[in-house]
């Protein structure tokens, strides 16, 4: 690495951090609602909002009622889209044709889930009322849909019988009091940087040589925000943050890895004000460890320049990808084929773990299934029943566990290969099938599963077999999880707490090394042979 | 929530943008002789043997890439100078010129060297405008 | 009972016992795993027998797919004989115990005459006569008469124990001498070693939570690896990959944890077995594997950490008096006291080679009996006149003259009655008010102070000064409560004694909590009160007060010479009655758990090794890139595929001795144990394999050439 290549992946891991240090202090404060910055005001914004949708704010959800309450909410938000992408031929702001469906469902299951897999080119196929009403909308709920399922499974161990939240509530307080304020500040930076703001949706100019150039433009600024900052990674155009009006410099490019980043980093910090100082820093230990191998396998081999931009070169490209595929953003810089076999071994990682530092909020969740199955291992092997949290874990537990690293290879492999019995792999990348396209084939899967949304394919898997495949597995890759989790967090809550000591401390540098290496063999066990045959022979 | 995310929003940053940041806002245009000529962002095709040439389309991420690599300017120099007439050395200061302004939009070290192809080719056109005074004219004319 | 266990080894009933259990059905629904390989032994057999089954995924020739489905059978027999042989151990040591028991002839009472009956007919509150020679039928109390009872054969304890009513005995013993009429208070099949058996037979075994969890997992990583090879299959094949169906098998059992999954049900009889050959019969699971989280373990002080026997070890005079004074005055006082307190009074006296000069009036005094009022033993005499006056001179100018001395001759003389006492200080106290008693109450304190029990003794109404008693530490006890302390447990011992004194002895014996001054409900509230807490509670308990916190505990170890009630309510009973055994169970239950964990992290870090043992071997022939995989330069993709079944095959039997022995448990910071057992097992387990697999091969390449 060059020193400015140094420079830069300090201000982006500086940056991050510095920023979750101060947001992860807010968000353990909005976890159990202790006074945050101007609590007043916001209380009194939040409380018409509460009056508004009619609810209690006091009232306390078990975890069932939690996930159901994430789901009728999603559900509406989902519903609502695909009317709006049905429709948008009808309704204002430069219409376009209304798209099909299976392609409505698919972006809206898409967006909702935060994976925001994009089977179309927003500047070619969406309206800007699509886009801002529709999708800007849709970037909120889902990660405070993930957010607050994060709350509520952090409360699950710090609580004891006393519930898991009100999920109208936190969803509320996140967007109005976490999201919307980072965005509007980021937008205006990012503005500042170069990213266009308008309800325009085209510019028209004489060239330089005397023809004439039609630019695509419009709410750039604003989607461009909150879709790095929520993990979602649906770009306004079809390139995605390639696009110099996503992503104008190499300034915009760091300042967007910051924004993927912040809020997966939030957590840890959050853990640690809640429940240990070590233990928070531990398991951020971890998730920088994590990321910092997909990062130096991604920047060890030269990517492109085929396919990237040259404003960002290799090293731009890969720091900007592989943040953004570790926090399950997914958006992209660069063309993914432009990327080294290495750096997609890297990406595949980031998806298989989804924890390093994954999404917002889920990612939290799933590095902690990972603690609760070290932990038990661990246990064992020094003669304890396994402990978290000085609770024991119960068969209960590792089932549910199990179930969740089940959940993910499943959803991964067998749509896999269900396309290509089909002939639907086939049919759009070609009968011969080569490592390159066996590697796409898999990268959608992982991506749907992982509610990652960075993809080779694009728009041309929009089919009705892709789209349907890949929402469904997008549908349960997202909500199985996040139920399953809820339930492991509503069973603690009911648990007996000890006040005893740990028989090994979930901090410090022993627990860092295990939960690591436990962390890597379960997924390198699992997608090794995979890799083996993808990206590893391309 | 979605007249808030939805509307309010993003319709507040583009009063905000509009007004304090209107030249961003609407897609970094870049103006010469009072006429907007293109986006500064966006990639503008050339075919013309008198100016620099972006890439391929096809060739970068987003296909609409504004920016070409400094060895990429300056292999094109010698047939641009041996068509225009501008000395080599003029070209190469100018190509100098705008690898040396895009650092610093780029706050000097967050992104490599390149150049901006409109900006640079605009600058040929402001620099020799006896040159290029048949391009000029074709798109008054226009 | 060694040589029979040795016998079991290859007994017949065992080796049948481990080919019944290849039953799919049988393994289907206790292990997931073996099921799996079962299935794969089916599949590579069907193929090997008919091998023109598919001409794009078998590309072997049968002999290749024979040799595979051995070696898979052989795997699942490996895993079956594994818990064929810890049952049949634990069953020989459980019989050995019973036989004792079953095979006797009772003397029923019926209306008062004898008839009889086999054992196993009898009902609870049926009376039996036993007579000397005879041994006990079943478990029961005394109901009349009173008798010596061997318990050799179950306890090791060679001395014969008294027994009269309500005592209990324990069905197996021999009466020793005099004849008995026991009660039977056990049913048939339930006595505890009936409870015992039924945790070794597989069929009827209850899982742990900790098994039930482990199996999960394992059921889960299994289902994993079992999705990615069937989906490498089809993925493989489109890719244009020469795929064989049964180097997928291979791979299927080389990944899944078929060594943790096969030798799981071995290490959990093991550990009932091994309590067993402890003397200690258990009576639930639960209670083993509660005792490896036991946090907080409560002891009785008298017997568990001390020899429960308080002995004389220093005399303590008032300012009057001199140590001289004081040993004569205890040692006239403790003349005829035979209590094991009193012994060592007059020991301690003789070790200091001192001896009242009034011995004579001493030897023919008239005692003074211990009563529950008084509280206070010792001697009395009138005067000497019945002795002649040459004896006394001679005495008195052989010895020198004391204090005390001093005074017995002096009431003597004046006639009056001399009563030389020892007792408790409170005691002593209440009719012998000629002392400084801010002095005695100081010395006295600093008795307790130093662990010791005061005794103040007395001649007449005044006190010459104070015996020290202590109670002895148990030997070894120190060093044994050092190692559980170092795992991480609490230590509390309960005691009648004032707090002074238990905090002494707690001292010495580095426990860490006590209650002093306890009443018999304190145990059970303590046990709840650590319960609520989130503690895991280990305790010992022998009597009826016991029972209720027996059965509360999550380690509850009744003592066999206690009563009926604590061995119903514990769910492990000591044959041999020693309390200090808790920390052997704790122990044990400690190494069931390592053991599971360990297999388990030696078994998916051998993953590692076969995956770069049979990629390449499945890949390389179409993928010149897989080449880099190839790190173990095995002779052929056959012999690769064979010797990493091979080598997963023998792993079990090689493991059989750790599960059946567990793992070596040092008391140590838990962080050191684990990290000793990562590098063994986790590091060994990722590096073994690569050595092992290698080393078949290179045998395998000799014949295969």
């Amino acid at each position: 690495m060059t020193y400015v290549e140094i420079v830069i992946l300090l201000a982006v891991l500086v940056g991050s951090l510095g920023l979750a240090i101060i947001f992860g202090r807010y968000i353990a404060r909005m976890i159990v609602y202790e006074k945050r910055p101007l609590e007043k005001t916001l209380g009194r914004v939040e409380n018409g909002f509460y009056k508004i949708i009619g609810i209690d704010r006091y009232e306390q959800m078990t975890w069932k009622q939690y996930f159901l309450a994430l789901i009728v909410t999603n559900v509406i938000a989902a519903g609502f889209l695909i009317v709006i992408l049905i429709y948008q031929n009808s309704l204002p702001l430069s219409p376009k044709p209304g798209l099909s469906f299976d392609l409505a469902f698919h972006t809206a299951v898409s967006f909702v889930t935060n994976t925001d897999l994009q089977h179309y080119a927003g500047d070619q196929q969406l309206s800007i009322f699509s886009q801002m009403v529709g999708l800007i909308f849709m970037m909120f709920v889902a990660p405070a849909s993930g957010i607050s399922a994060a709350f509520a499974f952090i409360r699950g161990f710090i609580r004891k019988e006393f519930g898991l939240g009100n999920f109208y509530v936190d969803f509320t307080r996140i967007i109005i009091t976490l999201l919307l304020p980072i965005s509007f500040f980021s937008a205006l930076l990012l503005l500042f940087l170069g990213a266009p703001q308008t309800l325009d949706s085209t510019i028209t100019v004489g060239t330089l040589q005397g023809g004439s150039q039609t630019i695509t433009i419009g709410p750039v600024a604003a989607l461009e925000s909150i879709k790095e900052l929520g993990s979602n990674g649906g770009g306004f155009f079809g390139a995605n943050s390639a696009h110099p009006f996503e992503n104008p410099t190499g300034v915009s490019n760091v300042f967007e890895c910051i924004l993927m980043l912040v809020i997966p980093l939030s957590f840890p910090i959050a853990y640690a004000h809640l429940l240990g100082k070590g233990r928070g820093i531990s398991i951020l230990a971890t998730m920088l460890i994590g990321f910092g191998v997909m990062l130096a396998l991604g920047l060890s081999e030269q990517s492109g320049p085929v396919g990237l931009e040259t404003r960002f070169g290799s090293f731009g490209s890969t720091l900007f990808l592989e943040s953004s595929v570790a926090s399950n953003t997914g958006a992209a810089n660069a063309s993914l084929s432009g990327m080294s076999p290495n750096a997609v071994i890297g990406f595949f990682l980031g998806m298989f773990v989804q924890a390093i530092p994954g999404a917002d909020g889920t990612g939290m969740m799933m590095m902690i299934i990972f603690v609760i199955l070290t932990l038990f291992l661990v246990g064992l092997m020094v003669g304890k029943t396994p402990e978290f949290m000085s609770m024991k874990i119960n068969p209960k537990d590792v089932r549910l566990a199990a179930f969740v690293f089940l959940i993910h290879p499943a959803l991964i492999l067998i749509p896999s290969v269900i396309a290509y019995t089909t002939d639907n792999a086939q049919s759009i990348l070609g009968e011969q099938t080569t490592p390159t396209t066996f590697t796409q084939v898999l990268y959608e899967y992982s991506s749907a599963s992982a509610n990652n949304g960075s993809d080779y394919l694009g728009t041309s898997a929009n089919t009705p077999f892709w789209n349907w495949s890949t929402a469904l597995v997008m549908l349960l890759g997202r909500y199985a999880p996040i139920g399953l989790m809820l339930s492991i967090a509503g069973s603690f809550t009911l648990r007996d707490r000890k006040e005893v000591v740990e028989p090994i401390k979930t901090s410090g540098f022993l627990f860092v090394g295990v939960l690591t290496v436990m962390v890597f063999i379960l997924t390198a066990l699992t997608f090794f042979p995979f890799l083996a045959m993808g990206p590893f022979s391309i | 929530m979605i007249i808030t995310t939805g509307v309010a929003y993003p319709l507040l940053v583009t009063a905000i943008g509009q007004t304090v940041l209107p030249s961003q806002s609407n897609g970094s245009q870049v103006i010469l002789n009072g006429k907007v000529v293109g986006s500064e962002l966006i990639a503008q095709s050339f075919d013309s043997p008198k100016f620099f040439h972006p890439r391929n389309s096809t060739d970068s991420g987003s296909g609409v890439d504004p920016d070409i690599a400094p060895d990429s300017a300056i292999s094109q120099i010698h047939a641009i100078s041996s068509v225009t007439g501008i000395p080599v050395n003029a070209l190469k200061t100018l190509v100098d010129l705008d690898i040396a302004r895009n650092k610093e939009t780029n706050a000097l070290v967050f992104a490599p060297d390149y150049v901006n192809v409109l900006n640079l080719n605009i600058e040929l056109v402001k620099q020799y405008p006896e040159v290029y005074s048949q391009e000029i004219s074709a798109k008054g004319g226009t | 009972m060694t040589t029979k266990i040795k016998q079991s080894l290859f007994d017949a009933r065992m080796l049948k016992d481990s080919v019944t259990k290849l039953s799919p059905l049988y393994l289907a629904k206790k292990s997931p795993v073996m099921f799996t390989v079962e299935v794969g032994f089916f599949l590579v057999l069907a193929i090997g027998l008919l091998p023109n089954t598919s001409s794009e995924f078998v590309n072997e020739n049968s002999v290749f797919y024979i040799e595979s489905a051995i070696i898979l059978i052989v795997t699942v027999w490996f895993a079956t004989f594994s818990e064929s042989l810890s049952e049949s151990q634990a069953r020989a040591k459980v019989d050995s115990l019973k036989n004792l028991e079953k095979e006797v002839l009772a003397k029923k009472l019926v209306d008062g005459k004898e008839v009889s009956v086999i054992s196993t007919s009898l009902k609870v509150g049926d009376r039996v006569r036993v007579y000397a020679g005879e041994i006990i039928p079943r478990d029961g109390i005394v109901h009349e008469g009173k008798a010596f009872v061997d318990e050799s054969m179950m306890t090791g304890e060679s001395n014969p124990v008294f027994k009269e009513k309500d005592n209990p005995v324990l069905g197996g013993t021999k009466v020793a001498n005099e004849s008995i009429v026991i009660e039977i208070t056990s049913e048939s099949g339930k006595s505890f070693l009936d409870e015992m058996v039924g945790l070794i037979e597989s069929a009827k075994r209850p899982k742990t939570k900790n098994e039930i969890a482990l199996t999960i997992l394992l059921a889960g990583l299994s289902i994993i690896f079992v999705t990615v090879i069937v989906t490498m299959l089809f993925f493989g094949h489109y890719l244009g990959y020469h795929m064989d169906i049964s180097i997928l098998i291979a791979l299927l059992v080389a990944l899944m944890p078929t060594t943790i999954g096969g030798l799981l049900p071995a290490i959990g009889v093991a550990g009932i077995n091994r309590l067993a050959r402890d003397n200690i019969v258990v009576k639930s699971g639960k209670g083993i594997e509660a005792a490896g989280d036991c946090d907080i373990l409560i002891l009785d002080k008298t017997g568990t950490i001390t020899e429960g026997a308080r002995r004389a070890i220093a005399f303590v005079p008032m300012e009057k008096f001199t140590e001289q004074d004081v040993v004569e005055a205890a040692y006239a006082a403790s003349f005829s006291d035979h209590t094991h307190e009193g012994t060592s009074i007059i020991e301690l006296a003789n070790e200091k080679k001192i001896e009242p000069s009034f011995m004579m009036e001493i030897m023919t005094a008239k005692p003074v009996e211990f009563s529950s009022e008084t509280r206070f033993s010792g001697i009395e005499f009138s005067s000497k006149k019945k002795l002649s006056t040459v004896q006394t001179q001679t005495l008195k100018s052989s010895l020198p003259h004391t204090r005390v001395s001093a005074k017995v001759e002096e009431l003597e003389e004046s006639d009056t009655q001399v009563r030389i006492i020892k007792g408790a200080v409170e005691a002593v106290l209440k009719i012998a008010t000629n002392v400084n008693e801010p002095e005695l109450r100081w010395k006295a304190q600093e008795i307790s102070k130093n662990g010791g029990t005061p005794l103040a003794v007395a001649v007449n109404d005044e006190i010459i000064g104070l015996i020290s008693l202590k109670d002895t530490l148990k030997k070894d006890i120190r060093t044994k409560l050092d190692e559980v302390r170092v795992s991480g447990i609490t230590t509390v011992m309960i005691t009648g004694d004032n707090q002074l004194t238990a905090q002494v002895i707690a001292k010495e014996a580095n426990i860490d909590q006590i209650i002093a001054e306890a009443k018999p409900t304190d145990k059970l509230n303590r046990v709840v009160e650590e319960q609520l807490k989130g503690h895991v509670v280990g305790m010992i308990g022998d009597g009826t007060n016991d029972a209720p916190a027996l059965a509360k505990a999550d380690v509850g170890l009744a003592m066999h010479r206690g009563t009926a009630a604590a061995r119903e309510a514990a769910n492990m009973v000591d044959l041999d009655s020693d309390p200090s055994k808790i920390l052997k169970v704790v122990k044990l239950g400690k190494q069931l758990l390592m053991t599971r964990g360990a297999i388990t992290t030696f078994s998916i870090a051998n993953d590692v090794a076969k995956y770069f043992a049979i990629l390449p071997a499945m890949f390389m022939k179409d993928n010149p890139k897989m080449e880099v995989l190839n790190v173990m330069h095995l002779h052929s993709p056959e012999s690769a595929v064979l010797s990493t079944l091979i080598f997963n095959a023998i792993v079990i039997p090689m493991l059989i001795p750790l599960s059946l022995k567990g793992v070596k448990y040092k008391p140590e910071l838990p962080e050191r144990t684990f990290i000793k057992n990562m590098m063994m097992y986790g590091l060994g387990g990722v590096v073994f394999p690569f050595a092992g697999i290698k080393a078949i091969d290179i045998l395998l390449s000799v014949f295969m050439r």
